[in-house]
């Protein structure tokens, strides 16, 4: 049983806090699940045009593909696709990427910094992703503490990706679909 | 197509004006910088 206590918005997400009775080898699997498992967007693909600027391909690629996009992914070969294109004197921001069917979560992430005559043009590709694959894609940071036997309470802090309660709804889906596959293979081995 | 500048007078040589000898074909300065391939590049963001 889960019932939920706290929830604030921070500087960079969301805090939010709840208790949940079950056994901690459940709990457990939640508190995973939730950090590791649950899909959400991140950009993957850079396609660099234009980079006169003083940072490399490289690690450029790499701060964009740690910004957090907005969004809960449906299905599994959907991507956004942003573009970034500046000249220096200037800042770059993450509010300079637009996309049509996309948002970033924050505006105010600096990308490069562009001297005079620097140019970028980019293109990116955001696509679903798992924080077990890359920490990109992780939604949240969760932990638990036990409050009574059989009883914990968990801290959660999001990421911008996705609301709390989304992903922790994303998980338990993710725990019973788990649950189910393993019961269906069992019963294959039975048979 | 390989791209270098020349630091001293700005122009833009080929690799085949170039010939085996590193200097600029209109100034004689030894200094050139290779410029950045006219191709798309693709990175993973990781």
């Amino acid at each position: 049983m889960i019932t939920i206590k706290e929830k604030r918005k921070t500087r960079i997400g969301e805090e939010f806090i709840f208790s949940l009775k079950a056994p901690i080898s459940f709990s457990n699997a939640i508190r995973r699940i939730m950090i590791s498992e649950v899909p959400t967007f991140a950009i993957e693909d850079v396609y660099i045009y234009e980079n006169s600027s003083s940072m490399d391909d490289e690690i450029l690629a790499h701060r964009l593909g740690l910004i957090p996009i907005k969004g809960k992914p449906l299905l599994e070969n959907e991507v956004i696709t942003f573009t970034l294109e500046k000249e220096g004197p200037c800042t770059v921001y993450s509010s300079d990427l637009k996309s049509e069917n996309g948002e970033v979560a924050f505006k105010n992430i600096p990308i490069v910094k562009l001297g005079k005559g620097q140019r970028i043009q980019i293109e990116c590709e955001a696509i679903p992703g798992i924080g077990k694959v890359h920490a990109k894609w992780q939604p949240c940071n969760a932990v638990y503490k036990q409050i009574a036997d059989d009883e914990v309470e968990f801290f959660v802090e999001t990421f911008g990706q996705m609301e709390a309660e989304e992903i922790l709804e994303e998980a338990v889906k993710i725990l019973k679909n788990k649950a189910e596959s393993f019961l269906q293979q069992l019963e294959m081995i039975e048979q | 197509m390989v791209e270098y500048k020349c630091l001293n007078c700005k122009k833009i040589i080929k690799l085949e004006e170039l010939g085996k000898r590193a200097r600029c074909p209109h100034c004689s300065y030894k200094i050139l910088v290779k410029l950045r391939p006219k191709v798309v590049k693709h990175v993973k963001a990781r």
